[in-house]
């Protein structure tokens, strides 16, 4: 998805989220997970394609879906850390993105342990609506909306680079044809 | 520039989604620093720009160093002068740059770029010219990359770059003999895969043979796996030659090679070899999934693993090098093997199971037990060998043909293996198994060896090789315990007696082992148990059961462990209940739960729940509280919630199979079940009638689909068992039985059987009692015939109970009659007695009368028709006479000497045995009621002596004689026919004044009457015809005999 030649201030020691702590509405999160399914690409319009793949860190598994290429290259057993990712329902499941400003990184495969027991992608029909698009400020405040406050272990000088522009939200949502 | 500097910097390959690593970032930065040092410089500035960096400061060594290495990598053109520059530069022989190729070669060849894998070779190539120190440490990890089973090009070009760099410097390699042994190693792995790769495999052997003819005594360090990789291969020419000087004359190859083979197999193999054949990525994913993947989460991994490197038919050889591997160099530690970690047993289960190739798959368990075969408890460990008993006994319950396949692989090696040292390989495996039991991997080989799972043609062979371990062990306290127990006994102890082998988990090489030496002094060092996890064990076998399988109970998750126990350990019942409940809950509402984790519970399970499941359930009153009481019980818990889902709610299935585990282990379960739905069923009944929700039957079946047994089998063992148990209870279950199943035991005799063998006196009262008041049907009267047949093997207790069960029956005493030919009066005397009794109380009929006068004559104390007919005629006077009669007219033909036809009436057909009976058969019978003397009035009743007369005109002469003492006694004054008047005249003479002297004729008639009819009888209307033209002479014959015995 982001080519390696584009220098990235990514802290690499951000704190990871674990999974079964990832939220509705989280936003700007680093999650560290392994890949265990990658299904069929849905074409979307404009070439794009998405696919839903599942992921799992020592904590839950949850669906993650991606966008266009890095979804290719994506394999089950490969090691992953997301960077600025959120999570909302779509279709009544919790299903983490890679923020606009965020990135899949590879870091290796097979050898990291997962629990498959929670899977926070099961489908909620008391799903909350979708929120109004973000303000201009939006990362900041979804970071604790409807979220439990102190769960959150993102740091605040996380979103420096991120300079107000329209948070990870206005990010489309998937539509399928 | 910068740019186009920073372009140029690229070692490794990467996909869109990976980032450099902090390796090549370093690599990157040195590069840039020599550039920046040495941009526009000529060849003289630069090197003394180079060397005046160097010695301002000693950190900026390591930097250029490694940016010149990094231009060597990089740039081919001027590979040639920077390497120069290098070791010109360097104050250390390059020992620093080998030090970063180490684990460049090691871990990251794999995602180096084609060109910079073609500099790292060079400069590989160029280091050994140079005979640089170390640079054969790198060729090991070299050669580590080139995986076996793998024919992909660029792994056969690293191959035959090896194999060039070897033959090339053949000088330089023989200076290291630990090389050569691995050289030779590997070298013989790629010979067998490279059977599609001719030239290159020709070229290869022709190398290995050479090294090995060369060099054996260096190659001997490998140990006993060396003869394993000659042995894949020993079909090539050249490798069956050397098989032979190995064979016959090992001296030749090395002197030091006094006892042959048998000395290189004794040798255990040292683990560096194991450890060369697999690549470090293999070895890494290896170690991680048997150190840190839990048991029952391992599936996307082998998943993961068989994928990458198990899939192409190529790859299967690749097994039996992880095999030897897991076998050889993982070596848990205590705490791992009381973890939930996936076991060694379970590896290799899977690599086993899953192989694709017969070649491979032998090898894969000939891999297995190499270290079986000359096993020395002083020199080989006992992790060694412990994976091979484990996988065969923890498969014997999911795959028991791997372990009945592995047992038979085991015992066929011992004479196949080494023919010429068959004693040898018998000791080594002996030994093996000895140590097994020794150590406590196993408290007993006997429940593995006897295994009914095992078909019973390869137990007869295991029980004759393995005799001493088949025999059961004393067991103290006397207490015998039952296969399915001794299973999970079998575990535990391992854990308590294996050894902490602390050093053996560090196994990749980051502190490259300096000698083979010094791993094997590692090896044989003694054994330290830590004292801390040993106690915690020992507390652990106190609380809980000892045959418990604690390995399955650590494979449960938290909370269903904590329940689990609770049950165990709790005294009061309610509290029990509780927990079941809970567990029920658990199972019911994870429905993902794994197979391994239900086959986990209901080993712990079966086992904790021993005491009540082996406890006396049936009440001795039987009435509703009594029934209550007895099914309040934990085990009944569950067996509840089976009944309160509806039929299409699948959350049953989880528990379905938990039970099915559970039966495994308790075969008692499958009774139980039937006794608690039974018991249900009649406390609802009698609770409320109104609501009667019938018995939820389908739940046993459900219960015997879940263990893909057949209902059937299913019912008959559990019933089976619940007879040899509880009597009681299983006469109470018989009618419910019978009226749940009718389909599959009504009528059937293996489950009658199974009634009559068990029950006694008052029981067979209460069955017949529920048959005669309807209640109970238990087989329909055409099922009864084929039942009477298989009831003559039965006991003699049997088949009286089986007759009584058919008197309450009311079973049509024709359908009975219909084989009553085919039973003879000596075997199957239960039989005839009791239809003899049911015949008397009928009234005769000629229905009746036709089958039974269709049974044979012989043997001669065969009293049944007799007393049939004798008892009729005391009771019912000549009304059976009548009916004799009546038969025997119809029998015999129309007689009219002129107008006899051929084909038609040849004399009294004699071809008897089917309904209904020949008239010959006919007067056999009376001849014998006559000769009895049981009621002589009966012959002389008015019908029966016309149809004497009739018989006796139809009669071939032959008939008439054998019958003449019958024929007497038609009354003097009828009318003979003229042709019999002689005969019969004498006959009768005899009959009154010879009777009692027992002349010869009579003593003839007497004693073979009755054989002469049944052997005689197929011939004789056949032989009649061709005789006919001789019958007068044959006659006077007879004649002649008999009056001279006047």
């Amino acid at each position: 998805m982001m080519g390696i030649n584009k220098q990235k201030s990514i802290i690499p020691d951000t704190p990871l989220t674990l999974i079964k702590d990832i939220q509705n509405n989280m936003n700007n999160i680093t999650v560290m997970c392994i890949v265990l399914d990658v299904n069929p690409a849905v074409p979307l319009k404009d070439n794009h394609e998405v696919r839903t793949v599942k992921v799992a860190d020592s904590s839950a598994s949850i669906n993650f879906s991606v966008w266009d290429e890095a979804g290719a290259i994506l394999f089950p057993g490969d090691i992953i850390r997301i960077h600025r990712a959120y999570a909302i329902y779509f279709r009544n499941c919790l299903t983490l993105y890679v923020g606009k400003n965020g990135e899949i990184e590879k870091i290796g495969d097979f050898i990291m342990t997962f629990s498959e027991s929670i899977n926070m992608s099961e489908v909620n029909l008391n799903a909350p609506p979708p929120l109004p698009p973000p303000g201009a400020n939006g990362n900041t405040i979804s970071n604790t909306r409807r979220t439990g406050a102190g769960k959150q272990n993102v740091k605040p000088n996380t979103f420096k680079g991120n300079n107000g522009k329209s948070g990870p939200r206005s990010q489309m949502r998937p539509e399928r044809k | 520039m910068a740019a186009q500097q920073q372009n140029q910097v690229k070692l490794f390959t990467y996909s869109a989604i990976e980032r450099k690593d902090e390796i090549e970032e370093k690599y990157e930065r040195c590069y840039q620093t020599l550039q920046s040092l040495t941009a526009g410089l000529n060849d003289r500035e630069y090197h003394d720009a180079l060397t005046s960096h160097i010695s301002k400061d000693k950190s900026q060594e390591e930097v250029v160093s490694l940016g010149l290495l990094t231009a060597v990598l990089l740039d081919a053109k001027n590979a040639e002068k920077t390497y120069r520059d290098l070791t010109l530069l360097s104050r250390d022989g390059l020992q620093s740059v080998i030090a970063h190729l180490q684990q460049f070669t090691l871990e990251k060849w794999s995602r180096l770029l084609d060109g910079s894998r073609k500099q790292l070779l060079w400069l590989i190539r160029e280091m050994v010219h140079n005979n640089i120190a170390g640079v054969d440490n790198l060729c090991w990890n070299l050669m580590r990359n080139a995986a076996g089973g793998d024919i992909s090009s660029t792994n056969i070009a690293l191959i035959e770059y090896l194999l060039d760099l070897y033959q090339d410097n053949r000088k330089w390699l023989e200076r290291y003999p630990w090389l050569i042994a691995s050289v030779v190693y590997s070298f013989l792995r790629f010979i067998e895969d490279h059977t599609s790769l001719i030239p290159l495999r020709n070229r290869e052997v022709a190398f290995t043979i050479s090294l090995l003819r060369d060099r054996f005594t260096d190659c001997l360090v490998i140990g006993r796996d060396l003869i394993r990789l000659l042995q894949n291969v020993s079909r090539i020419p050249e490798v069956e030659t050397l098989w032979k000087d190995l064979l016959h004359n090992p001296q030749s190859l090395s002197p030091s090679l006094t006892n042959g083979v048998i000395q290189i197999l004794e040798t255990r193999t040292s683990r560096r070899f194991l450890q060369s054949r697999l690549t470090p990525d293999m070895e890494r994913k290896l170690v991680f999934f048997t150190s840190s993947v839990r048991f029952g989460h391992h599936k996307r991994y082998q998943e993961w693993f068989q994928n990458k490197y198990l899939n192409t038919p190529e790859a299967q050889s690749l097994r039996s090098d992880l095999i030897r591997f897991i076998v050889g160099l993982i070596h848990p530690t205590n705490e791992l093997l009381c973890s939930d970690i996936i076991p060694r047993w379970a590896v290799i289960g899977w690599l086993i199971t899953t192989c694709t190739s017969n070649i491979a798959l032998a090898n894969a368990k000939m891999a297995l037990f190499y270290d079986w075969i000359c096993y020395d408890p002083k020199h080989d460990n006992i992790m060694n060998i412990e994976p091979a008993i484990l996988v065969m006994l923890n498969s014997l319950r999911i795959h028991p043909t791997v372990t009945a396949s592995l047992l038979d692989f085991l015992c066929r090696i011992i004479t196949n293996f080494y023919p010429a040292q068959t004693e040898r390989i018998r000791t080594g495996i002996f030994v093996s198994l000895q140590q097994i039991l020794d150590k406590r991997v196993l408290a007993s080989l006997v429940p593995l060896f006897t295994n009914p799972r095992i078909d019973s043609e390869l137990r007869t062979i295991i029980q004759n090789t393995f005799r001493e371990f088949c025999d059961p062990p004393a067991i103290q306290g006397g207490d015998s315990i039952k296969n399915d127990d001794l299973m999970d006994n079998m575990l535990l102890s391992l854990k308590e007696e294996l050894v902490a082998e602390t050093d053996d988990i560090s196994f990749s090489d980051e502190e490259t082992e300096t000698s083979p030496k010094k791993i094997v002094n590692l090896e044989n060092s003694i054994p330290i148990v830590k004292p801390a996890s040993a106690k915690v064990k020992l507390k652990e076998r106190n609380l809980l059961p000892e045959d418990l399988d604690i390995e399955a109970l650590e494979t449960l998750n938290h909370e269903l462990r904590l329940e689990t126990e609770t049950l165990y350990f709790k005294k009061d019942n309610e509290r029990k209940c509780e927990s079941m409940e809970k567990i029920v809950q658990l199972i019911v509402q994870d429905d993902e739960m794994y197979p391994d984790m239900i086959a986990a519970l209901g080993s712990c399970l079966a086992c904790l729940l021993k005491n009540q499941i082996e406890e006396k359930i049936f009440p001795a009153v039987l009435n509703d509280d009594a029934f209550e009481d007895s099914i309040g019980k934990p085990l009944f818990v569950m067996f509840r919630s089976l009944t309160q889902f509806t039929e299409d709610d699948s959350r049953r299935l989880q528990l379905l199979s938990l039970l099915a585990e559970m039966r495994t282990h308790q075969t008692r379960i499958g009774y139980l079940l039937l006794y608690f739905l039974q018991v249900n069923n009649v406390i609802n009944n009698n609770a409320d009638r109104k609501m009667n929700n019938g018995i939820k039957s389908y739940i046993y079946k459900e219960f015997c689909e879940t263990q893909e047994i057949e209902l059937n089998d299913c019912l008959l063992s559990d019933l089976q068992l619940c007879q040899e148990d509880d009597t009681s209870m299983f006469c109470w279950l018989i009618p419910n039985v019978y009226n749940q199943f009718p389909k599959i035991v009504v009528g059937n005799e293996d489950f009658l059987h199974l009634v009559v063998s068990a029950i006694d006196g008052s029981q067979i009262q209460e069955i017949i009692c529920s048959i005669v008041q309807g209640k109970l049907n238990m087989f329909r009267s055409d099922a009864v015939p084929s039942l009477a047949t298989s009831s003559l093997n039965w006991e003699t207790i049997e088949q009286y109970f089986f007759w009584q069960l058919v008197s309450a029956h009311d079973v049509d005493i024709k359908v009975i009659l219909s084989n009553i030919t085919k039973l003879d009066y000596n075997s199957h005397s239960e039989t005839l007695t009791n239809i003899l009794l049911m015949l008397k109380k009928e009234k005769p009929t000629l229905e009746l009368l036709k089958p039974i006068l269709c049974r044979e004559i012989k043997p001669l104390n065969d009293q049944f028709v007799i007393s049939v007919i004798s008892s009729w005629y005391l009771e019912h006077g000549d009304s059976v006479a009548n009916l004799v009669s009546q038969l025997l007219i119809s029998r015999c033909p129309v007689v009219s000497p002129t107008k006899r036809k051929r084909g038609q009436g040849q004399g009294l057909g004699s071809r008897g045995g089917v309904a209904p009976p020949s008239a010959e058969r006919i007067l056999g019978h009376m001849e014998r009621i006559r000769s009895r003397g049981t009621c002589p009035v009966m012959f002389r009743a008015e019908g029966m002596q016309k149809a004497l007369q009739i018989a006796q005109a139809a009669c071939t002469d032959t008939q008439r004689m054998l019958f003449s003492n019958l024929f007497q006694l038609l009354e003097e004054d009828e009318p003979h026919a003229p042709t019999t008047n002689k005969n019969s005249t004498v006959g009768k003479g005899r009959g009154r004044k010879a009777a009692p002297t027992f002349s010869n004729s009579n003593k003839r008639n007497a004693k073979s009457v009755i054989k002469d009819l049944s052997e005689s009888s197929e011939e004789s209307s056949e032989e009649e015809e061709v005789i006919k033209p001789r019958q007068t002479k044959k006659r006077r014959k007879i004649n002649t005999v008999a009056s001279d015995s006047d």
